[in-house]
């Protein structure tokens, strides 16, 4: 039995011979990594901000002018009282009025010629998880309209519902682009390794006849073409970084701003792994199709 | 050593290349095959070395049915036999002590098993001072002599020889023979095949011919 360094050492040494051939190989698995990269890159950073939305999925509910503080009071048992409601906090039309006078920093003399304060009070409800789907906060929205006192009820759930959709369309995008390219990968690097077979025929034959065994004659075409898979997926990954690095770049992001945001992430560790590991079965897979088809005992 | 009951071995669009042979080898015989060109002597011996499968009969080495082994058992069957190739199969880009590396490392032997077996065989051959020479550097002869060489680096049971005068004049024929007398001698069983009759009859060693095919007479 050959020593895995040894071993190593011939697919290597594949890998050069096989010259225009392997860079293909490399190529086209580059390719195809770096596209899906750029959708699992995508719909990875959508995906946080759609978490992050959903954690705060808020309903306001605005109330009617001129409310005692008893109907308040009652009022906002009655949310409470809400299986939906996870909690709520009341703001004031005082509070509201503060507030905005705060976003406007340095213009508050617009608001001079108002004369009385025109913001409502309101309730802002946190919504227990199980019932964010779109139906059940349809269906909190309409109760709580229905409710004494209640002038409007504003929530943000269509933002997270076509955002969630956004992120499914550019998987399922990245899916669908990825296993094509990926299917076209693997026959490419079985169309090189076939080349480096039939350039070593005469090495494999007498390897055959003196009793070499299968393992023996197969496992420097399968590393060969498991290193072209993982140098391509390697290839990949740092194209997607550079373009990555590029993109935060162009949208002048700082990392602040970015973080706030909770996007500007590269893949996670496990992805990373995960491209590697998928770049090697490339490879092997690619490689022991025409292993497997030239090589017999 | 080696039994054939009724082989036959049919290639595609029905080209009958060996028709019902019947052949013992005892351990430790020296077996010419002889027959022009086109005859199967090639086939026999691709046959024996499970390079082929018969189409019918069969073919029993070491007490092994050749057609009935597993992939890793060919490997072992093809270690215990020499095969010398009619054109010898060396590799051109290696000298001649590296086409017998790439076997010794074929076969699992150690750096210095290597080494020995390596310096016993180039001896053996007189190939010693020819060592780091790249194969089109020699004459036929020595070519021939190195495909010797490489097919007695496993220390095999069983000597298959395809034609091994070939490329030879007579003398040089002779003294090939004189070598598989030599390996013989240690116990080897030696199958050569042969298209010269005169070589065959000279070292009266017990020979098959054959014809399209057939076996058409034995002697010895």
């Amino acid at each position: 039995m050959k020593s895995l360094e040894g071993l190593l050492r011939e697919g290597l040494r594949g890998l050069g011979r096989s010259g225009w051939g392997g860079v293909a190989s490399v190529g086209t698995i580059a390719a195809a990594f770096l596209i899906m990269g750029i959708f699992l890159l995508l719909s990875q950073n959508l995906g946080l901000v759609l978490t992050q939305w959903k954690e705060q999925v808020q309903v306001t509910v605005f109330l009617e002018e001129g409310l005692s503080m008893d109907q308040i009071a009652y009022l906002k048992k009655k949310i409470s009282a809400e299986m939906a409601v996870k909690s709520l906090s009341y703001t004031s039309k005082e509070e509201a009025l503060a507030s905005f006078k705060g976003e406007l920093k340095g213009q508050e003399s617009l608001l001079e010629g108002l004369g009385e304060n025109p913001l409502p009070a309101s309730f802002q409800l946190k919504v227990q998880e199980r019932y964010q789907s779109p139906e059940a906060i349809k269906r909190l929205v309409i109760s709580l309209k229905r409710l004494e006192g209640v002038e409007d009820v504003l929530y943000g759930q269509e933002w997270v519902e076509r955002l969630n959709t956004t992120v499914r369309l550019l998987r399922l995008m990245g899916l669908s682009v990825g296993l094509i390219l990926t299917a076209a990968s693997i026959l490419i690097v079985a169309n090189t390794i076939r080349f480096s077979v039939h350039a070593r025929a005469e090495e494999v034959e007498i390897m055959r006849l003196v009793g070499a065994t299968k393992t023996y004659i197969r496992a420097p075409f399968l590393i060969e073409g498991l290193l072209q898979g993982l140098i391509g997926a390697i290839l990949s990954l740092f194209l997607l970084f550079l373009i990555y690095k590029g993109v935060l770049w162009q949208l002048r992001f700082s990392p602040a701003q970015i973080y706030g945001l909770g996007v500007g992430r590269f893949l996670d560790p496990p992805s990373l792994v995960l491209t590697l590991g998928a770049g090697a079965a490339v490879g092997g897979l690619g490689s022991l199709i025409s292993v497997s088809r030239l090589l017999r005992i | 050593m080696i039994q054939m009951y009724h082989v036959s071995k049919t290639f595609e669009r029905e080209i009958h290349a060996l028709e019902d042979i019947n052949l013992h080898i005892k351990k430790g015989e020296l077996l010419f095959i002889v027959g022009p060109s086109g005859a199967g002597k090639t086939t026999l011996l691709r046959l024996l070395y499970r390079d082929l499968l018969p189409t019918s009969g069969q073919i029993l080495v070491n007490g092994k049915n050749v057609a009935r082994l597993k992939d890793s058992a060919v490997s072992h069957l093809r270690r215990s036999m020499g095969v010398i190739f009619q054109d010898f199969k060396l590799l051109k880009d290696r000298t001649v002590q590296e086409n017998l590396i790439f076997v010794a490392r074929v076969l699992g032997l150690s750096g210095s098993e290597t080494r020995r077996r390596v310096g016993q065989v180039l001896k053996m051959l007189g190939l010693t001072s020819k060592a780091n020479f790249y194969p089109q550097r020699l004459s036929g002869g020595e070519q021939q002599r190195v495909a010797i060489a490489r097919a007695l680096m496993s220390d095999p049971l069983i000597l298959l020889a395809d034609e091994p005068t070939g490329n030879l004049d007579f003398e040089l024929g002779l003294e090939v023979m004189r070598l598989f007398k030599e390996i013989n001698t240690r116990g080897t069983t030696i199958v050569a095949a042969t298209h010269d009759d005169r070589l065959a009859s000279q070292m009266g060693w017990r020979a098959i011919h054959l014809k399209e095919g057939r076996v058409v007479e034995r002697s010895a």
